[in-house]
């Protein structure tokens, strides 16, 4: 069973809870994010809550992915840049596939983007473009509007 | 025989078949070739046994280009800068030899098959053999371990062998001094390659002591091993019969000096589950007898598809992290972070579950050994200072260029494409290198193409067979006759080359 099939297990309640945590603790962001105040944090696509990492340092490269490319500022827009992505990798639209299934396209994407070559550096690391914009993703949606 | 020259009365004179001028790796080799046959070898060393100041002082010069300390990265008594040798060993890649239209003055005179046997015969010499640097199915089989094929085309594995490293000095020494037709002449530093008939034939080699003695040799034949800087040197010093120094007719010596640019702090890697890389990438297995480590290279056909140099990377694993640890260091916070941010795309729950549960993965050192382009103004010459002996030290001027750079970061780029693709772990670039040299550029002790081989007098200082132009008796031994770098350590390639030459001159004087 691959890591992205861990899926909506128990994870997904402490994970979505640390988010939450995490909208009071962000206030004092760098850069200004958002054009609203943070979305809240049940309104997180399914497969986003499933494959962040600690919060905390899926912040510190979502926050700078940002500041690097303000013009991607805007949660709606960036998740549907990720999902447009694995819609073109798998053929099936997002909501017709399980959390699941999503977690294993995304790594699919991720890897064929690594492949060709698209890729940013954000605080040094070549990330996927998809990687990064998730990580910015979860910026969006915990971080408040300053 | 072993002749500490202090210890001869002033004005010796020593008659042999051919005399060696450096008692390194590559002067070393020759000697033995000719090990129990009835020709009389001299071989001249600088130094003693071990090293001394004084004499490791004759090394120091200036530097003018990029810094480079041009006596640390050498050694001057017997076994030479093997003493120091890391031990790192793989021969030059086929398409180092060729004339490549996109990689100016490359080309070699001959290709690597040329090279084949001697190559086979240097890794006895280097003692690791019997060699396997490109045997994927070999190493694959001896580790347990398969390792992944390039999903790119950009690269290609290909294994490095690790000598012991041997000591030319201590590991033959005994057998040079046992040899009944060997002299080894210590303590005695050539001081001019005298030539005669308008610098076409060498006729003697005057020696001088740091104590103050003259001696001299003469010899049938003549090879200057001395190294990649000190080869330059000598011919340039050598100047009674040809003002500009001997073989400096066409002004090609001490042109064309390359390095391996070793990026330093290039490159670092993250890995959050260590079997998603082969063992024999980050560390060092032993089989057969010889360690032997896996290197990242760029596939031929990317570098014709490109247009790029060649280029070497090798991993090191350097840490491991885990969650109950704070990070010490500020670079240890970022590793960390990646690695949970990442965690998902890098590690999958039945690994998972069995590793401890602090455990957030390692991180990895990434080398990266870069070949430079031929370079006319990249350069030895003969500096104002004066040695002990009275001798002009030598003046480098090590330069790079924007392609050497662009190569290496289209390299690293490609690295950055397989580690992703194939989930093993996230690369750490720090950028260092995107717009420019920086000030500081690390080599490998790698010193390279003084002394070019080329079979046109006016492109290069030696001809095919290490012979220098223009004069009927003096041959060029070491990396100093490399035309182009590669990017592979030169130890091997110059003990090859050498044991070539050696036939060679056994074909003209047994």
């Amino acid at each position: 069973m691959n890591g992205l099939s861990s899926s909506m297990a128990g994870g997904e309640v402490s994970r979505r809870r640390f988010l939450l945590s995490l909208l009071g603790m962000m206030a004092a962001s760098a850069v200004r994010i958002g054009g609203a105040d943070a979305a809240p944090a049940n309104d997180l696509p399914p497969w986003l809550t499933a494959i962040s990492g600690r919060p905390e340092a899926v912040l510190r490269f979502g926050a700078a992915y940002l500041q690097q490319y303000p013009e991607e500022n805007d949660r709606e827009q960036i998740i549907a840049t990720i999902e447009a992505r694995m819609e073109d990798q798998s053929g099936v639209a997002t909501t017709e596939s399980c959390v699941a299934e999503q977690l294993l396209i995304l790594q699919r994407v991720v890897r064929g983007e690594y492949l060709r070559g698209e890729f940013v550096r954000v605080e040094g690391w070549s990330l996927s473009l998809t990687e990064a914009r998730i990580y910015a993703a979860v910026a969006l949606w915990t971080m408040p509007d300053q | 025989m072993f002749i500490d020259t202090r210890s001869l009365p002033d004005l010796s004179k020593f008659e042999t078949d051919v005399a060696i001028i450096g008692g390194g790796p590559a002067g070393i080799s020759i000697a033995r070739t000719f090990d129990g046959t009835s020709t009389r070898v001299c071989l001249i060393e600088s130094g003693g046994l071990t090293p001394e100041a004084q004499t490791q002082a004759l090394y120091d010069g200036e530097s003018v280009g990029i810094a480079y300390p041009v006596i640390a990265h050498r050694l001057r008594f017997l076994g030479g800068s093997s003493n120091h040798w890391g031990g790192f060993c793989r021969p030059l890649d086929a398409i180092d030899f060729e004339q490549r239209e996109w990689v100016p003055h490359s080309g070699w005179p001959f290709s690597k098959e040329t090279l084949l046997p001697y190559y086979d015969r240097a890794s006895e010499v280097v003692e690791v053999a019997p060699p396997r640097f490109e045997d994927k199915t070999y190493w694959e089989r001896v580790t347990g371990e398969p390792l992944p094929d390039s999903v790119t085309g950009r690269m290609q594995v290909r294994f490095v062998h690790f000598s012991p490293p041997t000591h030319f000095g201590e590991r033959y020494g005994s057998e040079l001094e046992q040899s009944k037709n060997i002299e080894v002449l210590l303590n005695a530093n050539v001081v001019n390659i005298a030539a005669v008939g308008e610098g076409r034939h060498v006729d003697q080699l005057q020696l001088q002591t740091l104590s103050g003695l003259r001696h001299s040799v003469r010899a049938r034949v003549y090879v200057l091993a001395t190294g990649g800087l000190e080869n330059a040197r000598m011919l340039l010093l050598s100047n009674d019969s040809m003002p500009h120094g001997l073989g400096n007719q066409h002004d090609m010596v001490g042109r064309f000096f390359m390095e391996h640019p070793h990026l330093s702090g290039f490159a670092e890697l993250v890995v959050a589950d260590i079997l998603r890389l082969p063992g024999i990438y980050r560390t060092r297995v032993f089989a057969d007898g010889r360690y032997a480590t896996a290197a990242f290279n760029p596939s031929e056909s990317f570098l014709r598809e490109r247009r790029l140099l060649n280029c070497t990377f090798m991993a090191g694993q350097a840490g491991d992290y885990h969650s109950n640890v704070a990070p010490n260091w500020e670079r240890a916070g970022l590793h960390r972070d990646m690695l949970e941010a990442a965690r998902h795309f890098l590690i999958d729950d039945r690994r998972a579950a069995i590793l401890p549960s602090t455990l957030l993965g390692h991180w990895l050192g990434l080398g990266c050994a870069c070949e430079q382009v031929p370079n006319p103004d990249s350069r030895v010459t003969l500096s104002t200072q004066r040695d002990a002996l009275g001798l002009q030290r030598l003046r480098l001027d090590w330069r790079l260029t924007e392609q050497d750079r662009l190569s290496a970061l289209e390299h690293m780029r490609s690295l950055v494409m397989e580690i992703g693709a194939l989930d093993i772990g996230r690369v750490f670039n720090s950028g260092e290198y995107d717009s420019a040299w920086p000030q500081v550029v690390g080599g490998g002790s790698h010193h390279m193409g003084t002394t070019r081989m080329h079979d046109d007098p006016r492109q290069g200082v030696v001809d095919r067979h290490c012979k220098v132009h223009g004069i009927d008796n003096l041959f060029v031994a070491g990396s100093s006759v490399f035309p182009t770098a590669g990017a592979s350590n030169p130890t091997l390639t110059l003990v090859a080359l050498a044991l070539r030459l050696g036939d060679h001159l056994k074909s003209l004087v047994g």
